[in-house]
């Protein structure tokens, strides 16, 4: 690899004169420090003799070794820019990196005589079809010797052709040949030639051939060595990808957004004002994702009128699109009102910023009819280890909440101390789902003002709606009145379900995203000061794709291919691609269109699955989505961009309208 | 300011390693490396040099008043440049220069040179073209 400086050395004619002078200035501040009264003004002979000599060869250095430093680095030989090929060349050598040998292009040619007889063809005839030239291939016999019959006294089977008569005055021999790389022939292409044989009529392609393959370039080399050796850790945006498409090269797509990107919602700064290191991993595993189905429980919230629970889907982080929700047994709710909510599950990050991670919990609120099978709601018997004989008891019917899993509980409320809530004097009780072992806490209050006869629960305790939602919880005490201290340490446990029925959810999910995050989390793998959430790509559900064409009279559409090749092309579109029309237009010109006259698009960016987000606090806000016509992405919109949002579409939804002319 | 001193007084100029040009004489000097300089010979400093030498080796000084004529426009010029390239603030830099034919005849020019300082200082020698 052994290079000279001069090697990289430019004419001066290629420096710019500005450049040198200041390089010569830099020469005189440097001289000055140690000689401050040496003359080196132009025209002095220091000046003139040593310095601008010396500033112009300084000049010269700089900018070979810039060059050099372009050269060694790999991202600028990939995108093509190369001073010296030898050099690069030589240095990728050092990463075992050479250039991948080519192939010449190959096919086969049909020699058509009108008269069965033997001939006699030189090896280096050239056939050429269009701009590309073919010669027969080495080892087919110098000359070719072609045989009007099958002779049986030949001296050997090799290399010795026979004519096979193909018509009445049409006798055909076919011979291999070689072309240059890249070199493209169709079935039935004629070829010219120079031969002087008054029966050949004729020389064709018998089946395209074969184009070969080029020697690979400087970039494509630069290219697959950076793929090779850039250090596939996840502490680095490129590592991160390089990590990726090393442990999993199967994915059609992916992206790593990181802190400071525009796409990145999560990251902030900790309490001593260090930036938070976030990464968010997006992964798209296949053009068209899998069909998944679950059955859920949910319960009817009588103060809502809708059926609801959690959308839990075992197995997998996250869900990307929920296709249909309905009860097995009784109706297709393809007529119901769905409402998805969502909360995010992550220790620092209570917004939409974790959206199609398992970090993002959806739950569900379903308006229909009456589903068939369900069973009824039921309160169970109240068991208490009471002090002071303090009894309660429990009524209404358990509502449940968007984000519970089970529409059972069977919960034991441990009244405590003394409290204040609402500005009332209250008794603090913790309750404990011995089935999910979730915790709450809750307040009992007052049940009248000025004198009641004992307490209630508080139904906007912290977790009262998540825990007992529906439920109307009163204690007493035969002290009478609402003394806290006759309260405390009494034990009370109960079992209840909320009228509940099973739900067939049907969904969309990308099941490579379990097994990336499992990877990605594990402690080997995690970096330290980087919370990495891994992410499905975020969609854009295409409701409406009409394409209008224009055929001539009597011209086919193969609508079908054209379907499916739309269906490809909107599935794999992938940033920094775009979605572009002129694509379409080629498409539907292949299937048989004499040209495209407009696509009409109706779509919609999904930031998250969810309509409503559910902060920690329980506040509730709108989703936005971002509907489009021309499917480009919205700018600045919760992180969504190009690079990470990918289209959906049915196939069916792609349809065609002609108009003849 | 010190500079190598060159030597104008034998047939061609010289470097006098022994010497040195201190100060003014080194502003000086430089002017009238400066105007030998052909102008345009050197691409860093395009402006660098005058047409003195050269008009006067082509035969262009017809008589003393048109040797006048171009000694002005060779002393302007090489004022100009010594002014841009001093350094500023330097109490030894170029205040005024002149250029005069003192002889003229077909086989010699001889030109005096008066140089004034920043600071007032006078410098005066003749030079033969």
């Amino acid at each position: 690899m052994s290079t000279l400086l001069r090697d990289y050395m430019p004419d001066i004619t290629s420096l710019s004169i500005p450049q040198i002078l200041a390089i010569r200035q830099r020469l005189v501040d440097d001289l000055a420090i140690n000689w401050p009264t040496l003359d080196t003004r132009p025209t002095s002979v220091a000046g003139d003799m040593i310095v601008s000599p010396d500033a112009t060869l300084i000049a010269k250095a700089e900018a070979a070794v810039a060059m050099i430093q372009s050269d060694i680095d790999l991202a600028n030989v990939a995108s093509g820019t190369v001073y010296n090929y030898n050099f690069v060349k030589a240095y990728l050598a050092n990463f075992g990196v050479t250039p991948s040998a080519g192939s010449n292009a190959t096919g086969t040619i049909a020699l058509v005589f009108n008269s069965p007889q033997n001939y006699i063809i030189p090896a280096n005839t050239v056939f050429t079809f269009g701009g590309s030239s073919f010669q027969i291939t080495a080892g087919s016999g110098d000359p070719v010797v072609i045989y009007a019959n099958d002779p049986s006294n030949r001296a050997s089977a090799s290399n010795q052709w026979v004519l096979h008569q193909t018509d009445v005055n049409a006798y055909t021999v076919l011979l291999p040949v070689t072309g240059a790389p890249g070199s493209s022939v169709s079935d039935g292409t004629a070829a010219t030639y120079q031969l002087t044989i008054p029966q050949l009529i004729g020389v064709t392609a018998a089946g395209d051939f074969n184009s070969g393959k080029p020697v690979e370039t400087i970039q494509a080399m630069a290219t697959r060595a950076q793929q090779a050796f850039a250090a596939p850790s996840l502490v680095t945006r490129s590592g991160a990808l390089s990590f990726l498409l090393q442990n999993w090269p199967q994915l059609v797509n992916s992206y790593v957004t990181v802190t400071g990107d525009a796409e990145m919602q999560r990251a902030g700064t900790n309490p001593l004002g260090i930036v938070d290191g976030a990464m968010d991993v997006f992964v798209k595993s296949q053009l068209q994702y899998s069909n998944g189905s679950v059955n859920i429980p949910l319960v009817y919230d009588t103060a809502q009128g809708g059926w609801t629970g959690a959308l839990s889907l075992p197995a997998i982080p996250a869900c990307f699109a929920v296709t249909g929700i309905f009860q097995t047994a009784n109706f297709e709710n393809k007529q119901s009102k769905n409402i998805i909510y969502s909360q995010s599950l992550h220790p620092t990050t209570d917004s939409l910023a974790v959206a199609f991670s398992k970090y993002e919990e959806l739950g569900v609120f379903v308006t229909d009819q009456v589903p068939t099978n369900f069973t009824e709601a039921n309160i169970g018997n109240v068991s208490s280890k009471s002090v002071n004989n303090v009894s309660l008891n429990v009524t209404g019917t358990y509502n449940s909440h968007m984000f519970n899993t089970s529409p059972s509980r069977s919960v034991i409320v441990s009244m405590g101390g003394a409290a204040t809530w609402d500005g009332l004097t209250a008794v603090q009780a913790t309750v404990l789902d011995t089935l999910t072992s979730e915790r709450g806490t809750v307040y009992f209050i007052p049940n009248a003002p000025g004198s009641p006869s004992g307490g209630m629960i508080a139904t906007d305790s912290p977790d009262y709606a998540r825990m007992l939602n529906g439920l109307q919880l009163t204690v007493v005490s035969p002290n009478g009145g609402f003394t806290p201290a006759d309260y405390a340490g009494a034990v009370f446990s109960f079992a209840f379900n909320g009228r509940s029925a099973f739900f067939t959810i049907n969904y969309l999910y990308d099941p490579a995203l379990t097994q990336v995050d499992t990877v990605l989390q594990a402690s080997n793998n995690r970096p330290i000061g980087i919370d990495v959430v891994t992410r499905s790509f975020m969609p854009c559900y295409i409701s409406r794709f009409t394409v209008n064409y224009r055929i001539g009279f009597g011209s086919t559409f193969d609508a079908v291919t054209a379907q499916t090749n739309i269906f490809n092309y909107l599935s794999s579109i992938s940033g920094p691609d775009v979605y572009e029309e002129a694509q379409i237009g080629q498409i539907v010109m292949n299937a048989g269109a004499s040209g495209l006259i407009s696509v009409d698009k109706e779509a919609t960016f999904f930031p998250s699955l969810a309509k409503t987000f559910v902060s920690q606090a329980g506040v509730q806000s709108a989703v936005p989505r971002f509907p489009t016509s021309t499917l480009q992405v919205p700018s600045n919109s919760l992180g969504l961009s190009e690079m990470n949002t990918t289209f959906v579409i049915g196939k069916n939804t792609i349809i065609f309208n002609a108009t003849v002319r | 300011m010190i500079g190598v001193r060159i030597n104008f007084s034998g047939a061609q100029p010289a470097f006098d390693w022994s010497q040195t040009a201190v100060d003014f004489d080194s502003t000086v000097q430089n002017a009238m490396v400066n105007l030998g300089t052909q102008l345009g010979s050197d691409s860093l400093f395009p402006d660098k040099g005058t047409y003195i030498l050269q008009d006067a080796a082509q035969g262009r000084m017809i008589n003393l008043q048109w040797a006048n004529n171009m000694s002005n426009f060779a002393a302007m010029r090489t004022l100009v440049f010594s002014k841009n390239t001093d350094v500023p603030g330097d109490k030894f830099g170029m205040q005024a220069l002149t250029l005069q034919a003192a002889v003229f005849n077909v086989n010699r020019l001889q030109l005096a040179i008066f140089a004034t300082c920043v600071d007032g200082t006078t410098r005066g020698t003749q030079v033969t073209l």
